[in-house]
């Protein structure tokens, strides 16, 4: 293939745009790593071979684009160019969809979804309240692009920013336009990105390396994964100008090696670029040579951290190390490196190509433009949402997220993954950036966002959360490593009943000593969903320790089974149910759950009829009666 | 600059850490993880300060100081902060001694329990009154511990040699892990695990013997705890004293601390002086030196030959029978034969009674196995002048370096740890020989060549230099054309027949140390160890002038580059330890005087043999005067390590029994034949004459009164280039189906005079035995040979016998044996012949 410059470019991006119908049926098939997980890959095999056996590939494209997003109802097909929206599809709905949407035009009811609340069947994409309110200037292309394909990319105007970097702007220019710009690192920390690319550029070196961290380890985030898997391009776009404006002959996409699909997407896409000129030697003949390399991590939560990540490079344990030296001075290799997040990488093509002062409107005074956050926990619409920094945390729970599930009541977020804090429901007004919420005492992070009800015990969400941090702290500095582990330890004491008053005291010393004394963001943040739920749930805690009882009815070790001699009505079923044979009782005779026996399972619970309704948690005061009953009926025997 | 520490103004010119800073102002900082040749870790966070318009803390160990900061060092919340993480330090390390109330008094009451190996605290601890954790919780002031701590429960590694490990004990501030990669460049030993899981250990957990560990102890000598213990001084109180020496155990010369506790000598440990190690030692000084000083072997009395049997003697007694039974000898009967070993007093000393009394000339005054002599010898022929003297130093600052077949790791550890001070900083490293060695995992290029085929390497490598170049740039050399010429017909498909190697590996190698400014071609143990090793160094020579190279000859002992300079000052026509083994073997002589541990050819006419040993050798009893030597840690003799560095052993033993010095003995001799020129009382006398006769000795009379300052042999400064025509007409040996195998020595230094360390001490015999003969695995299963099973290896030269140590890695077709002294003098020039393998008995 011949290598393009920037006519070129032009001119293919214009002979892809024309050879394309645009009238042309297209059948999009959701290729993310949640449709995958529902079987989009048989579904779009379906539609290949549906389509080949009724010989209508002249009328109808298909097409296994990136992730649409909205996970939680896939695998998701979209037909364009109407956009007909259908979710939940299944192979048995192939053959309709070809005949009645691609072909007849005509909706089908029973793939549309329908709004919870006013049961409305929604027919198009962009209707869909999910995707209503969010504004997906990153994210949207995923839609329309085969990421195996650069064709795609080309024909959406890709590497056009690329072009006008090259042959329009200088190096200063760039960093000025992405300074004004207000973007901010979307790793986490929030850094103005042209500031560091600046101080970058001005370390003087003959050899200089930009880096792309895509070791993205929050658990239940995902959407570097996304766009890695989506839309390679416009990450190695984004790389291409910044090396370009940071005097980068070398860059790294470090990406962890259990994102299979991203390795494979990224990986093929570096191939196309080369291919067609778009890296390399005299990039589109401009002069500019710059080559990036893939680094499969091997999945430690840790090498996300700017230097741990450098060091694995150079083939190390991935240890962070005191800064300064920041990067941009000591790098990898001990050169001046520049270090971006995949997501900030993207931004950067929209930036250059449609202007600072474009990019300037989204967002808030000091957060400018969109952020994607992965909406997960106890929410009806699971997914990823790019939405523009400043919407407030009720837009995105309820009006994108669709409330809380089975009508539950609400209780926290956890932002910014494990390091990140609990906000809890009268900060749910509150808009969303990087200084919120920091002063709200979370993080903005990688954009994890963890939604908990009514049933999630604050005191075990903590612990939960410290724990992964403990497990995942790389071992190399004192206050993370042992710091951590005392604190793990405490919580672990405390939702078993354990606790005492002064543990209170202690775990906030020690949230102390392990943020202000740790080595790297590990370490400093890892307290943060201590130190929130310390500061909103208080008063769980001191249920925990002064009434050893678990509001939430969640701790094992403070609550209860018990079955209602009032309501039961004999059924057996949690008898059947019951994996260690704890409950008592012969058909239409009051059951009785043995507690001593009781592994609080809550199979039982589970199985009793709505309408019946006898079993029931119970925790602190009404927890020791119904045990001291129980003694008192054994010994009684 | 100027900075303020807790108010205080300190003036500094370099930019250094605060910590540094802190240090030299006597302004304490508690830190654990620091270690002054170690880059900053930052891992125990003790040493934060507080930094004026820095918020939080930083780390002193790592911040470097600008003008104008102020530091804060002690405030109330840096002594909370402390207090807190030496808190969480000792829920991890058993603490009830340490801040025990009564750990004051505790010694008066507590029963000598320590030899159990759980170590619950202190008391039980042989860290303890050495450890660095028990000085920082007195200095943070720690007086309680509010967690519970807990005991990991880590197993205890107690079979590997020379230290145990105990990492219940361990803080991970991971100065061993650090020292072993970055100082050694071994890399051994790493973290492993995460969280509260992390524990340092080998890969897969394996022993440290089977994980390529060299046991130089530094891992040891960093920790600052009782994880790594030595085992030798493990239940030993620590050292009240310690006297300085050098390690005679190699020709690096270690600047090294023997310990003693009570008049007790306990070990011996590497001195933090700056000298040629820096630091640095090995196993042979760290762990092996203290057993071969005081070895049961060792010869306490003269014994002198009566009616047959050898037996006890008075001195006056054996030397009244040497000088009797000299005087019955004519001159040429009479062989001397010196050691590498030996002093420079007792060297110098020899050769005068040999030049003044004996009168013969039937000494051994030429080193066939030593590089520089060889060189020097080939450069006289030549009128050529390089220079020989080197610093290690030197070695650490050169962009490339071409380690040709040498197994420097094990020769000589401390040069590796310069060579890998060079890594570190960027240089290229080309290696080059038969046998895979442990550099090569850091070698950019590797030249397997064929066994034997060193000196055509070298020549093949100057065909491409000077062949590839721009005619004009080596036309002044004097001697080019000829040289040129000389390889005409050695066209580079014969080199490629002849060394194994491609001409555009050859090219690609040639291209490197070409290009780069600084080369260095370093020379091992082995370099000169070949039949041809005449054209080796020719083309050696060669190379370095067209590549503008630095020759870095490594001695092979630890005196050897003394010996060199003295004995070549004793004769014009000096004569090599092989002629004289000839004579021997000729039945030339009648009496010999031998004071190198070497097997002789016995069998034809001496009829007197004087042995100077300090241990009980393999053929001491067949002696007719032995004369028992002292060990040189136990004299105030010199001796000239590879650099030239004259160095004093400064006797920090006692000499055991009845042995003397060796200058001692011969200048007792001396007397004894009527001679009054050898009335010296020590060995100051000695060096003062030797100063004024020796001109590459001149300063050594200023050991005694500058011993802070180092003192050197005198360079050569001259040099004169000349470019060498090399006969590449021989051929390498090639192997047969009599002898199918190629037999490679290796010179590892394992003696010291006598004493074979792998015999005499167990734990070195696991690390490294000199028995050991090395094949490959399929190799050794066509002679149905076993891990272990006796091996004689047969040449047309004579025999070896050893224990076959097989390997699935080792390359096939060649086997090695490691040289001694003892086991056959000459079995160094054995180098690349073919042998065959036999089942020993």
């Amino acid at each position: 293939m011949e290598k393009a410059d920037r006519k070129r470019l032009n001119k293919l991006r214009a002979n892809i745009i024309d050879s394309r119908d645009k009238e042309k049926t297209c059948i999009t098939i959701c290729g993310g790593t949640g449709c995958h997980a529902y079987g989009c890959v048989e579904i779009a095999q379906g539609f290949e071979d549906e389509i080949k056996s009724q010989k209508l590939s002249d009328k109808i494209d298909v097409r296994v684009t990136g992730c649409h997003g909205f996970c939680e109802r896939g695998p998701i097909v979209v037909i364009q160019p109407e956009g007909f929206f259908y979710q939940r599809v299944e192979s048995k709905d192939i053959k309709d969809i070809i005949s009645e949407t691609a072909l007849g035009k005509k909706v089908l009811p029973r793939l549309l979804y329908k709004d919870p609340q006013t049961g409305e069947e929604i027919q198009k994409e962009k209707h869909v309240p999910f995707y209503k309110k969010q504004e997906r200037i990153i994210f949207g292309r995923n839609g329309f692009i085969d990421p195996t394909d650069i064709k795609d990319y080309i024909a959406l105007d890709g590497y056009k920013a690329v072009s006008k970097a090259l042959f329009e702007m200088q190096p200063e220019g760039i960093i000025s336009e992405v300074k004004k710009s207000g973007l901010r690192g979307r790793g986490g920390g929030g850094f103005l990105t042209g500031k560091k690319w600046e101080i970058c550029r001005s370390s003087e070196s003959s050899r200089k390396y930009i880096i792309c961290n895509a070791d993205e380890g929050d658990p239940g985030a995902y959407m570097d994964r996304s766009l890695l898997e989506g839309n390679p391009h416009s990450i190695i776009e984004g790389m291409i100008i910044g090396a370009y404006a940071i005097g980068a002959s070398e860059g790294y996409i470090y990406v962890r090696l259990e994102y299979p699909l991203a390795v494979q997407n990224i990986t093929l896409a570096l191939e196309q670029a080369h291919e067609h000129g778009l890296l390399g030697k005299s990039i589109l003949e401009s002069g500019f040579d710059f080559n990036i390399h893939v680094f499969k991590g091997a999945g430690a939560f840790v090498s996300g951290e700017e230097t741990s990540l450098m060091s694995s490079i150079e083939g190390r344990r991935a240890f962070p190390r005191q800064r300064p030296p920041y990067p941009a001075d000591k790098g990898l290799w001990g050169k001046p490196t520049n270090i971006n997040n995949v997501e900030t990488w993207a931004n950067v093509p929209l930036i250059i190509d449609k202007g600072a002062d474009w990019y300037s409107q989204i967002g808030t005074e000091t957060s400018k433009g969109t952020k994607i956050f992965s909406l997960v926990g106890k929410i009806n619409n699971t997914g990823l949402v790019e939405v523009p920094m400043g919407m407030t945390l009720r837009e995105i729970i309820y009006d994108i997220g669709g409330g809380i599930k089975e009508g539950k009541k609400f209780k926290a977020v956890q932002t910014g993954g494990p390091s990140g804090g609990c906000i809890p429901a009268d900060m749910l007004d509150q808009p969303i950036d990087f200084d919120t919420l920091t002063r709200a005492g979370s993080i903005m992070g990688s954009g994890g966002m963890i939604v908990m009800d009514e049933e999630n015990c604050m005191v075990d969400v903590a612990r939960y959360f410290l724990k992964f941090t403990q497990e995942e702290s790389c071992g190399k500095c004192v206050p993370c490593r042992v710091g951590t582990k005392q604190m793990v330890d405490i919580l672990t004491r405390i939702t078993e009943g354990k606790g005492d008053k002064k543990d209170i005291q202690r775990l906030q010393d020690l949230a102390e000593t392990v943020k202000s004394g740790s080595l790297c963001g590990l370490g400093q943040t890892a307290p943060n969903p201590v130190l929130t739920t310390l500061r909103y749930f208080m008063n769980e805690y001191k249920a925990h320790i002064e009434q050893k009882s678990c509001p939430s009815l969640s701790c094992k070790d403070l609550i209860v089974y018990h079955i209602d001699p009032e309501k039961c009505v004999g059924c057996l079923l949690c008898k059947k149910n019951c994996p260690v044979d704890a409950i008592s009782g012969e058909r239409k005779e009051v059951h009785i759950i043995d507690q001593d026996l009781c592994i609080k399972c809550g199979a039982c619970l589970d199985v009793c009829p709505e309408k019946v309704s006898a079993v029931s948690k119970h925790t602190g005061k009404e927890k020791e009666r119904i045990l001291k009953q129980h003694r008192k009926k054994k010994t009684e025997q | 600059m100027k900075i303020h520490i807790d108010g205080k103004e300190i003036k500094t010119k370099r930019p250094k850490t605060i910590l540094e800073i802190a240090r030299e102002n006597k302004i304490d900082i508690p830190s654990l993880c620091d270690y002054s040749v170690l880059e900053p870790f930052t891992g125990c966070r003790l040493c934060i300060v507080e930094v004026e318009g820095i918020k939080g803390f930083v780390p002193s160990c790592s911040t470097v100081v600008e003008d104008g900061m102020k530091v804060r060092t002690n405030t109330p919340s840096i002594q909370k902060m402390r207090k807190n993480i030496l808190e969480l330090i000792l829920t991890e390390h058993p603490s009830g001694c340490l801040i025990c109330e009564e750990k004051n008094d505790c010694d008066e009451h507590k029963s000598t329990i320590r030899k159990v190996d759980e170590v619950t605290g202190c008391v039980l601890c042989p860290n303890n009154k050495r450890c660095d954790l028990q000085k920082v919780v007195q200095d943070v002031g720690l007086e309680q511990v509010s967690f519970p701590s807990v005991y990991r429960d880590f197993e205890i590694y107690k079979d590997d040699p020379f230290f145990d490990r105990n990492y219940n004990l361990c803080i991970l501030c991971g100065r061993c892990v650090r020292v072993c990669r970055d100082v050694r460049g071994l890399s051994v030993i790493s973290f492993i695990n995460r969280g509260a899981d992390t524990v340092v250990g080998t890969s897969l957990g394996k022993p440290l013997l089977d994980s390529g560990c060299q046991f130089c102890g530094a891992c040891v000598d960093v920790c600052p705890t009782g994880a790594l213990t030595e085992k030798a001084i493990k239940y030993d109180d620590p050292s009240e004293q310690h006297k300085e020496s050098v390690c005679p155990l190699c020709s690096i010369g270690c600047a090294v601390e023997f310990k003693f506790q009570k008049g007790k000598f306990l070990n011996v440990e590497v001195s933090p002086a700056s000298t040629a190690n820096q630091g640095q030692a090995c196993v042979r000084g760290r762990f092996v030196l203290r057993d071969i000083l005081q070895s049961e072997n060792r010869i306490h009395r003269p014994y002198l030959r009566k009616n047959q049997h050898l037996e006890e003697a008075t001195w006056k007694e054996a030397l009244d029978a040497v000088s009797q039974e000299l005087k019955s000898y004519k001159p040429e009967q009479i062989a001397v034969i010196t050691s590498t070993q030996m002093s420079c007093e007792g060297l110098y000393v020899f050769n005068k009674f040999a030049e003044q009394l004996l009168k013969t000339d039937h000494i051994n005054r030429k080193n066939l196995f030593s590089p520089v002599s060889l060189i020097s010898e080939i450069s006289r022929k030549h009128d050529i002048a390089v220079p020989l003297l080197f610093k290690l130093d030197e070695i650490a600052e050169q962009d490339v370096l071409f380690l040709l077949d040498t197994p420097i790791l094990e020769s000589n550890p401390v040069v590796w740890v310069r060579i890998w001070d060079a890594l570190s900083r960027g240089a290229k490293l080309i290696t080059a020989g038969p046998l895979g060695s442990f550099a090569d995992r850091f070698s950019s290029q590797i030249l397997r060549i064929n066994p034997g085929a060193e000196a055509f390497l070298l020549a093949g490598l100057s065909k491409q230099i000077a062949e590839k170049s721009k005619a004009k740039q080596f036309s002044s050399e004097k001697g080019f054309k000829d040289f040129k010429k000389s390889l005409d017909e050695f066209s580079f498909e014969k080199i490629e027949k002849k060394i194994g190697v491609s001409p555009d590996e050859l090219k690609k190698a040639a291209q490197v140390l070409k290009k780069n400014k600084k080369t260095g071609l370093v020379l091992g143990t082995g370099f000169v160890s070949q039949p041809n090793s005449e054209l080796k160094v020719q083309s050696l020579l060669d190379l370095a002038f067209l590549t503008d190279s630095r020759i870095f000859p490594v001695s092979t002992e630890c005196n050897a580059r003394g010996w060199d300079v003295i004995q070549s000052e004793f004769s014009d026509n000096p004569k090599s330890l092989q002629s004289i083994l000839q004579g021997l073997r000729k039945g030339s002589y009648k009496a010999l005087i031998t004071a190198a541990p070497v097997s002789l050819p016995l069998h034809k006419g001496i009829e007197f043999l004087v042995v100077l040993d300090s241990y009980k050798g393999q053929y001491w009893e067949e002696a007719d005067v032995v004369l028992p030597c002292s060990v040189l840690p136990e004299t105030q003799g010199t001796i000239v390590n590879t650099e030239g560095r004259i160095q004093c052993l400064n006797s920090p033993l006692n000499v055991q029994e009845e042995s003397k010095p060796d200058w001692r003995i011969i200048s007792e001799l001396a007397k004894k034949m009527g001679s009054k020129d050898f009335s010296y009382t020590r060995e100051q006398d000695i060096r003062r004459e030797m100063a004024q006769n020796l001109p590459a000795f001149k300063d050594i009379d200023q050991i005694k009164t500058r011993r802070k300052k180092a003192v050197f042999l005198r360079p050569n400064t001259e040099i004169r280039k000349k470019m060498i025509p090399l006969d590449v007409s021989r051929d390498t040996q090639k192997t047969n189906a009599k002898y199918p195998f190629h037999l490679i020595v290796i010179n590892c230094l394992d003696h010291y005079q006598s004493c074979v360390l792998s015999e005499e001490i167990v734990e070195f015999e696991m690390f490294r035995n000199s028995q050991w003969i090395k094949m490959n695995t399929g190799d050794a299963q066509k002679y149905d040979l076993k891990q272990g099973d006796p091996v004689i290896l047969e040449s047309e030269r004579g025999q070896v016998k050893g224990t076959a140590l097989l390997s699935n890695s080792f390359p096939q077709g060649i086997v090695t044996v490691f040289w001694l002294p003892q086991r056959h003098p000459e079995m160094m020039s054995w180098n690349s012949t073919p042998v065959k393998i036999a089942r020993g008995k």
